[in-house]
């Protein structure tokens, strides 16, 4: 398909939906842009990028960008394709650190809207203490959060974990839906979900608040 | 009728048979550690063998978890002992058989047949503390699946470890996009 002709509506959106979304855009304050990288042959892809689009079409606060995979290479590099379909929030044209693999479908739309509303802002209230602590991490670390559409822990570990990565440079967290890859439920041996794989060693499971993140990325120097 | 889960084990003291020996064994015995309560409706029967033989085969499984079994019939000691020198299935036994021939825990666990004097296939998952955390009562001709028994006693020790803020994975291929749902922005 030509990622041109992709449609800017998704027939998982609803009209409730549409204005349960437009009620917290109404609060963003600043910008925030989505890049979408896809297989444009892959109807899970073609399905993304059409949720996507969709959402940013909601606020004019958003941008929406889709990109092919040899595309991706030299315009998002930071993002990995590995894993499509791959949407990264940037701010001001910089990579959050904040990406989906997957349909953020599901209550990963839960996600999905609460990153943005953190990369945008004006975000999620954070505890001074927890800030002055991400802000002393140095480390880059890679949070993995392997969920399923239909978990609510899997929602809220998300949200948490991209909070972080939002409020610190040094964090990326990824949500990776499981049951598009097969072979990562393979290599991580996931049998219960939220699993969360923190640099390729640490793993939890469950959702966990931000001091338990914290004590295992403060680990790492 | 009133369920079981959450009730914690009431006092009793019975007698039993273990590799040949005989022992006590009261309520105290069945606390620090995981513990199954398996019910059958009595020795010398067609598909208790079977059943009594599939666990004994699992039965390092269940302790590499923590978890001692425990069998239950309304037979005396003395006849779990005739049993297992009659039956090579029953020897090889390893675990705890527990004689209930007043029907004291059949009783208190609500499988005891009065009129039949025999229990129904209960089984019974019981935390450290003795607390039930997941039951089967099958009608006296179904069997049990040992290999399914240790499934549900590493989920019972999961969910006490992990709390209940985890979900079990279950992807099917295929399955469509979950229509998205927007239950936490009232967090916002």
């Amino acid at each position: 398909m030509d990622i041109d002709k992709i449609a800017s509506t998704s027939s998982l959106m609803t009209p409730e939906l549409e204005e349960q979304i437009r009620g917290v855009f109404g609060k963003l304050e600043g910008e925030a842009g989505l890049v979408c990288v896809i297989d444009p042959e892959d109807s899970v892809s073609v399905e993304m990028a059409e949720l996507t689009r969709h959402v940013a079409g909601l606020s004019d606060k958003l941008s929406c960008r889709i990109y092919d995979k040899e595309e991706a290479e030299e315009k998002a590099p930071e993002l990995d394709i590995s894993l499509l379909p791959a949407t990264g929030l940037y701010r001001q044209e910089e990579y959050s650190g904040i990406s989906f693999h997957g349909v953020t479908g599901g209550k990963e739309m839960n996600s999905l809207i609460f990153a943005i509303y953190n990369v945008a802002g004006p975000g999620q209230e954070m505890e001074k203490r927890m800030k002055k602590k991400l802000d002393k991490l140095t480390h880059k670390s890679q949070i993995k959060v392997f969920v399923s559409l239909s978990c609510h822990h899997c929602a809220q570990q998300v949200i948490t974990c991209q909070k972080m990565a939002a409020e610190c440079g040094v964090i990326e967290a990824r949500m990776i839906d499981a049951r598009l890859y097969p072979e990562l439920v393979e290599k991580y041996k996931i049998e219960r979900i939220p699993m969360t794989v923190i640099n390729e060693k640490e793993v939890l499971l469950g959702s966990k608040n931000m001091d338990e993140i914290y004590q295992i990325l403060r680990t790492y120097k | 009728m009133e369920h079981m889960i959450n009730k914690k084990v009431e006092e009793f003291q019975v007698s039993a048979y273990t590799k040949g020996d005989f022992t006590e064994v009261s309520q105290e015995d069945l606390m620090g550690h995981w513990s199954v309560l398996f019910f059958y409706p009595a020795d010398f029967t067609f598909v208790c063998p079977t059943e009594l033989g599939d666990l004994a085969d699992h039965y390092e499984e269940f302790k590499k978890e923590g978890c001692e079994i425990y069998s239950v019939s309304e037979d005396t000691h003395f006849v779990h002992k005739a049993w297992a020198d009659a039956s090579e299935t029953i020897k090889k036994i390893q675990y705890v058989m527990l004689a209930d021939p007043a029907g004291v825990l059949a009783r208190q666990f609500g499988v005891l047949v009065e009129k039949e004097g025999q229990a129904l296939r209960g089984t019974f998952i019981l935390n450290p503390e003795g607390v039930v955390k997941a039951y089967e009562i099958h009608d006296m001709g179904i069997g049990r699946n040992a290999a399914e028994l240790l499934r549900k006693v590493q989920a019972a020790k999961f969910v006490e470890e992990h709390g209940d803020q985890v979900c079990p994975a279950k992807w099917q291929p295929g399955e469509e996009t979950l229509s998205p749902s927007l239950d936490l922005v009232g967090m916002l």
